[in-house]
């Protein structure tokens, strides 16, 4: 198991009720998860309590093996994660950003140069990455986060939203890519609310509404039952908001 | 004018942002109100007694202080146009010329031209309360000098209500040019660098001729070699040339009012109607620019893998060097360090020697070394909270919190480093000072300057909000930054003055303790200061949330 979160719940205060509580989540190796819910469901808060971000209340989190509360640094080597809001050093040139989250996460100068000769491919920033994050456009700036989050060839992937901003043919290239990851070996762990992508890819989709997991499912087999996920995403989460 | 209203008054609450409800730090807000209001105050009374001197200069043995106030209200008046016609310079290129919520505003049922006229009657408003910060200290100096009648207050809204807009005459024409200038200067940070450089040891000079001009009023109880008659004269003569400000100083001054008038009227007039015109052009050509320059970076395909710690160092490295505002604040100020150093030391040892017969050099050399080590390293103060959410995502590293937040304090650390160095070789070489002296000087300013870094950049830990707005953080940085100041000084100015005291009445064996004090003092300090930095410090970096 890649991925194993047990009762984890988190308050913004003390006072405050709690934003996501009673979350489980299992992730194997070779599989694709989204996590699936509205604005404001908690999919950020979730993600960013598994990443290290947040502190968290209550549960617990285990990357590759490695408790987060108690091994961080370990847990923290295992995953590449991309966020939600282009958090990037801007002043830093393309190259020298995804350089320095290689020596951030101790890669080795032949698997560096490896690497970023096959995600130069994918994601075709061409001569570009010698130029300053500032001057990118918002698809560009993902692609460099995307590139940082992968130097290290991480176990597991985690990403917020990822697909906001990115040109179709990026987007298209980011999914087979997810896909090519996880059939690696790895976990592709990602938040949305584009349920057309969610379907595509995932293996498994977790629907979180009000900061709690509502439903799993095992994304093929509820295909070929025939139902629509829109649909039942939809109906499942209004009737949690009428309850 | 209804949307004009609208989009007037969210420009006026961006410009002008009220205070966050929440927690206040009362103890920085306090510090920062001591702060400004004891510079204010020197300020106002230095220039009170400068004036006092000035207008009992006799010119033909002829006792004018009337014409000699007019005199110095023109040079004031310079000043503040000189002063406004920079602050306005930029904030027309700000407010006008970038991006920013202009493509949110363009999607909005307006017209563009109400989106302009928004944006330009913020532009006016913040001059005006620019000006007027200006203007009224000045004129009620000059109240309590002269003592003019009542109607000097009307003559006053007069010339506040007219004077910005000769600001805006001059801004108006050199903007053009600014703007090609910020461009060209955009990626040239080492060209940056030294224009900074230059600008501040250059300004540092200026102020020095300025504290010799003070030193000469406390040797002598006047400022004789400046002001007498032959100086005064020529600055009458060229005090003629300088329009619209001797205009204003004699409106002002109830002097000649009608062709004063007709000539600021007539400028404020041809103002209006060029910055409106200019304005609007520059307005509109930038309306649909794209923002992000092709700077085109060098290309690197040499892979190499760097430690951890020195990645983080080269990082903190590159975001202050590439930030002209950063580079300013701490870069420019460290490299002008010596200069500044040797400039104060050698008034205050020249003004020690000739009131008290005595020389200290040693003491004075500590003292000052210690006062500029807290001016280089209050930039410190913005270690953590200038990342904003990077410092957030930097949670995600699997590197420790102490090893990320101590790249930050090597960083400084390496830059206080070669400032004390320098400024101390400065000292020594250009003031003679002996081997025992320049160690114990160098050893009590590094140990200081780290000292003092570590302070700052955890009283910023504890501060920081990462999803802040940049006006958030900037007020919340300068608080940080007045208490970082005042408990810098309050120690360096016990040790100094002590080490002065002692250096002053050196009797026997008290000589000695010049050297220990200001040695254990400073290494005492470190100690607090590293304890303080290192208590919590992973907690509390990991608190930090958006």
């Amino acid at each position: 198991m890649l991925i194993e979160i047990k009762g984890l719940c988190k308050k913004y205060s003390p006072k405050a009720k709690y934003t996501i509580s009673g979350i489980d989540i299992k992730g194997y190796a070779g599989e694709v998860i989204g996590i699936l819910g509205h604005n404001g469901a908690g999919k950020s808060t979730m993600i960013k309590c598994i990443t290290g971000m947040h502190p968290y209340e209550r549960g617990r989190i285990k990357i590759a093996g490695h408790d987060l509360a108690t091994n961080a640094i370990e847990a923290k080597k295992s995953f590449g994660y991309v966020s939600d809001e282009f958090t990037l050093f801007e002043k830093m040139t393309g190259y020298e950003f995804v350089n320095f989250m290689a020596d951030i996460y101790r890669v080795s100068p032949s698997d560096r140069k490896k690497r970023i000769a096959r995600f130069q491919k994918i994601f075709a920033l061409g001569d570009s990455i010698f130029n300053p994050i500032s001057s990118y456009s918002h698809g560009m700036k993902q692609k460099i986060a995307f590139m940082g989050a992968l130097i290290h060839n991480p176990i597991v992937f985690i990403l917020d939203e990822p697909m906001v901003g990115l040109d179709p043919h990026t987007a298209n290239e980011v999914k087979n890519f997810f896909v090519d990851h996880s059939r690696r070996g790895n976990l592709v762990l990602f938040s949305s609310h584009n349920l057309d992508v969610v379907e595509r890819v995932c293996d498994r989709v977790y629907i979180i509404d009000q900061g709690r997991i509502l439903e799993e499912i095992k994304v093929k087999e509820f295909t070929q039952s025939g139902r629509n996920l829109e649909q039942y995403f939809l109906s499942i989460t209004q009737r949690v908001a009428r309850v | 004018m209804r949307d004009f209203l609208i989009l007037f008054k969210r420009e006026v609450k961006m410009q002008f942002p009220r205070p966050q409800k929440g927690r206040t730090d009362w103890f920085g807000s306090l510090v920062t109100l001591l702060i400004t209001l004891s510079i204010a105050v020197v300020f106002i009374i230095l220039v009170s007694v400068i004036a006092g001197n000035y207008v009992t200069v006799r010119i033909d043995k002829v006792y004018a202080p009337e014409q000699r106030g007019l005199e110095l209200l023109n040079l004031c008046y310079i000043a503040i146009i000189f002063a406004s016609t920079l602050a306005c310079l930029e904030k027309m290129r700000k407010t006008l010329t970038e991006k920013k919520d202009k493509e949110l505003l363009l999607r909005l049922p307006v017209k563009t031209q109400t989106i302009f006229m928004s944006k330009l009657a913020t532009v006016v408003l913040w001059i005006y309360t620019f000006a007027l910060l200006l203007i009224l200290p000045v004129n009620v100096i000059f109240f309590i000098a002269v003592k003019p009648s009542g109607i000097f207050w009307l003559y006053t809204f007069l010339t506040w209500l007219l004077m910005p807009m000769t600001a805006f005459l001059f801004a108006t024409a050199l903007l053009i040019p600014y703007i090609k200038l910020i461009e060209f200067l955009s990626d040239k940070y080492a060209l940056i660098l030294l224009l900074f450089v230059g600008g501040i040891v250059g300004a540092f000079l200026l102020y020095s001729g300025f504290l010799d001009i003070l030193k000469s009023l406390v040797e002598t109880g006047a400022i004789k070699f400046l002001f007498n008659e032959a100086f005064v004269t020529t600055l009458q003569s060229l005090l003629v040339w300088t329009y619209p400000a001797n205009s204003f100083a004699s409106i002002v001054m109830g002097r000649d009012l009608a062709p004063s008038l007709v000539i600021v009227s007539v400028v404020a007039v041809v103002a209006v109607v060029v910055m409106y015109i200019v304005s609007k052009r520059l307005f509109y050509s930038t309306l649909y620019k794209n923002e992000n320059k092709k700077v085109k970076g060098k290309k690197k395909t040499k892979y190499v893998r760097t430690p951890v710690l020195i990645s983080l160092v080269k990082k903190e490295f590159i975001t202050v060097f590439r930030e002209p505002k950063h580079l300013f604040s701490y870069f420019a100020i460290a490299l002008a360090m010596p200069v500044m150093v040797y400039c104060c030391f050698m008034l205050f040892d020249s003004l020690i020697s000739n009131a008290l017969g005595v020389k200290a050099d040693f003491a004075l050399a500590v003292l000052v070394v210690l006062v500029f080590s807290i001016l280089t390293n209050t930039f410190c103060a913005s270690n953590v909270s200038r990342d904003g959410l990077t410092a957030l995502k930097s949670k995600v590293f699997p590197v420790k919190a102490s090893v990320m937040l101590f790249a930050k304090v090597l960083f400084c650390g390496i830059v206080a480093s070669i400032a004390v160095i320098a400024s101390v070789v400065t000292l020594g070489v250009g003031a003679s000072l002996d081997a025992p002296s320049v160690i114990v000087c160098l050893v009590c300013g590094l140990a200081f300057s780290f000292a003092q870094v570590f302070v700052a950049t955890r009283m910023d830990l504890n501060h920081t909000k990462p999803s802040a707005t940049p006006v958030e953080i900037e007020k919340m940085q300068n608080r940080t930054i007045a208490k970082v100041v005042f408990f810098g000084l309050l120690i360096a100015l016990f040790m100094g003055i002590i080490v002065l005291i002692i250096s002053i009445i050196t009797v026997g064996e008290l000589e000695a303790y010049a050297y220990i004090i200001p040695l254990v003092g400073s290494i005492a300090y470190l100690i607090i200061a590293l304890t303080y930095y290192v208590r919590n410090v992973e907690k509390s970096f990991y608190k930090l949330v958006a």
